[in-house]
């Protein structure tokens, strides 16, 4: 066995480093804090400079083939600088795979633009009365001639507002059992009939919900076969959390901040003469994170190991988010709770606590255990899967 | 980055695991009843030579690291083995490391059962000594010395939660002291690291062995006209200790490569290994003792043997909470890459 990253790794967070102290600014920060979207097109398109959008694909498809460790590395430093990821991590998701089953035409416009950085996808798949059963999706493409005609509408179309296209998750033949009448399209979001309203969430985040009425598409849009809607996403979702990018970068990004701010507060911070890092309950609470992190770590390192080696992970995948979620959970409200009142103020009060991190990720946290598989869908997954249990 | 296994380490790990499958240690369990000891079982261990596996090859050992151990004693967890592998496992480790040739080699070959006293003696007696009733050798502090006892074992252990063999023993004439002040403590600070990392395997074993256990009986038993198992509540609260059984085992290999690769993070991260497998082990067996209803109340079923040994594994250690006093000591954060 060996813990220590490959030396490569080492010396390219080095780089990574660098590309954060000057692309991700305040100014950003501020930016993304302010409006709720969780992406930023100058940010987005310097990562694009570098070919780090798509950082494990070979050169001659827009990426650096660089190694998951890399990979991992550039995204656990982007996120626990606090960077804006969202529209590249959903855009991700779609483009890789679309890479593995869209058409050439797809991936020779699609991937491309996306990979330089000039375009991203929304992911189009939860629906008002769909979230976790995301295969009970409704929303319904007809074909009429050599066009297929949308109605209905999607929940959680998270940049939607600032993306090109919308993968979007349609019922294409009713009469098919649940997950084997899926279709999926990608979609133009100028396309006439679309309809984009801001939802604003508890973690300050921007998402949408997004209407369809009679929207035609040529079935050139089309994406993987007909009524193949559920392979392409088990693939996409699959991907997305074996992966550095869906292994648990943004929940251990959140975590290092909290630990590192708390920390490095309650160094500075006084309360009745004692320094506020030598109280015994802060130092309690501090230690318990650290374990919460270490294993979040190791679960998540495993994950992206795994990955490297292009082993199925479903299982393993599934502990990693489960942990993660939940020991963010845990730590967001066990430090919040020993910083004290301070812990209250807000990224708008100049004297709030690393910057307000704490408190903001105390909000945030609440949409990890649910977003990309809730934790019950994790514990079937484990507890099938991984523990041979039958179905409930 | 290699989270593998080697093929020896993988051949250690399947060899012991087939030795006390066919052990029928459960019964064995029960037969050493309260002295918490099978002198027949262990036999069997030394002849294949398994105290020795982390001592030195010229102290007699087959010179492989902590790992290599810990994997051995994640089966003796496992399978609730009476047998003071841990304790011996450290102490041959501790004798060899101040060259004490002797004592190490009858160690690492089975000709003596050695221990370490986790606290430093008070009026002359180390209390509540680990494997105390049946070691021949005890090394333990008294004052800034270091000193290592081999006065003969009374096999009377004080009667106790889950039947371990834990007795006081006296710092007798046999007295000799072995390592003095900085010396002393350092080598107290490993092996305590060392015996936090493989109590730590230990229970991450026998956290699996309770789930094990948990799994096979939701499987089997019915109510309701349907199996357990098939209960979300059930299978969830199972999900979830499966996820930490999981996280154990890195982490308690993560802090056994750590010890051995003597990396700066090792002895926060022993400290780690055990707080979360003592915690995982008492959630685990908890849980699984739950789903097993009122059978999982009778002595006759095996989990309670599991419920009992993962609260005194973890408590001949002292208050868990404690432990985490020392994390936060060495809590020098500048967090790792992810």
């Amino acid at each position: 066995m060996d813990f220590t990253l490959p030396p490569s790794a080492e010396a390219f967070a080095k780089d990574v480093r660098a590309f954060v102290d000057q692309h991700v600014t305040t100014d950003v920060m501020r930016r993304s804090l302010t409006t709720g979207t969780m992406h930023d097109w100058g940010l987005h398109r310097a990562l694009a400079e570098r070919g780090w959008l798509a950082p494990t694909w070979p050169k001659s498809e827009g990426g650096q083939d660089l190694s998951e460790f890399e990979a991992m590395v550039l995204l656990d430093e982007l996120h626990r600088a606090g960077a804006p990821l969202d529209g590249w991590v959903t855009t991700m998701c779609g483009a890789s795979a679309i890479r593995t089953l869209g058409s050439d035409t797809q991936r020779a416009e699609v991937v491309a633009k996306v990979v330089a950085g000039e375009a991203l996808i929304s992911l189009g798949f939860s629906e008002p009365d769909s979230g976790s059963d995301v295969a009970a999706a409704r929303t319904k493409a007809v074909r009429d001639g050599d066009d297929w005609v949308i109605n209905g509408q999607k929940m959680f179309t998270t940049m939607a507002h600032e993306a090109t296209w919308v993968l979007l998750l349609t019922r294409t033949n009713p009469d098919a059992a649940k997950h084997r009448g899926l279709t999926m399209f990608l979609v133009p979001l100028d396309s006439p009939g679309i309809v984009i309203e801001p939802v604003h969430t508890l973690g300050g985040e921007r998402t949408n919900v997004t209407f369809y009425t009679d929207v035609r598409v040529p079935d050139s849009a089309r994406v993987h076969e007909l009524n193949k809607g559920w392979e392409f996403l088990t693939l996409a979702l699959t991907t997305e959390r074996g992966s550095a990018f869906g292994a648990g970068s943004s929940f251990m990004g959140t975590m290092a901040q909290m630990l590192q701010g708390t920390v490095e507060w309650a160094r500075a911070s006084q309360r009745g003469g004692e320094a506020i890092i030598d109280e015994a309950p802060m130092r309690r609470r501090l230690a318990k994170a650290a374990v919460d992190y270490e294993v979040a770590r190791l679960l998540n390192l495993r994950a992206v190991w795994l990955a490297a080696q292009h082993r199925v992970l479903d299982v393993e995948a599934a502990v990693a988010k489960l942990f993660s979620t939940e020991a963010l959970q845990r730590m967001t409200s066990d430090l919040l709770e020993a910083v004290g009142p301070e812990g209250l103020l807000n990224h708008d009060s100049p004297e709030a606590v690393a910057g307000g991190s704490l408190e903001h990720a105390f909000r945030h946290g609440t949409v990890t255990t649910i977003y990309g598989g809730s934790s019950e869908i994790m514990r079937n997954i484990i507890s099938q899967r991984g523990l041979g249990l039958p179905r409930g | 980055m290699d989270l593998a296994l080697t093929d020896e380490q993988v051949a250690v790990r399947d060899t012991f695991r087939s030795f006390f499958q066919k052990s029928e240690v459960f019964e064995r369990v029960r037969g050493a009843g309260t002295q918490g000891f099978d002198p027949e079982l262990w036999r069997a261990l030394c002849q294949m030579e398994a105290p020795g596996i982390a001592v030195s090859e010229q102290d007699g050992g087959d010179g492989a690291g902590l790992l290599d151990a810990a994997l051995v004693c994640e089966q003796v967890g496992q399978h609730l083995a009476p047998i003071p592998y841990v304790e011996t496992c450290v102490t041959g480790r501790l004798l060899s490391s101040l060259g004490l040739s002797a004592q190490a080699r009858r160690v690492a070959k089975g000709k003596a059962i050695g221990t370490l006293a986790l606290t430093p003696a008070v009026a002359g007696q180390w209390r509540f000594v680990p494997a105390g009733a049946v070691a021949d050798i005890v090394v333990g502090t008294v004052g800034a010395d270091l000193v290592c006892c081999e006065g003969m074992p009374s096999g009377n252990a004080l009667p106790n939660l889950a039947d371990l063999p834990i007795c006081h023993r006296s710092v007798d004439d046999t007295a000799v002291v072995i390592a003095r002040d900085a010396l002393a403590e350092s080598t107290v600070q490993r092996a305590r690291s060392e015996w936090r990392v493989l109590s730590a395997a230990a229970l991450v074993g026998l956290a699996q062995g309770a789930l094990d256990l948990g799994v096979r009986y939701v499987t089997e038993r019915s109510q309701f006209g349907v199996a357990l198992a098939t209960f979300q509540s059930i299978a969830h609260r199972l999900a979830d200790c499966h996820a930490a059984v999981d996280g154990a085992r890195l982490l308690c290999h993560e802090a056994a490569w750590s010890l051995d690769n003597e990396t700066p993070d090792s002895a926060s991260l022993a400290a780690m290994a055990f707080y979360f497998a003592a915690q995982t082990a008492e959630q685990v067996a908890g849980a699984s003792l739950h789903f097993h209803g009122g059978y999982g109340f009778m002595l006759e079923y095996d989990i309670q043997l599991f419920y009992r040994r993962a609260k005194a594994w973890s408590l001949l250690h002292g208050d868990r909470e404690a432990t985490l006093e020392e994390i936060a000591d060495r809590l020098d954060y500048t967090t790792k890459v992810a």
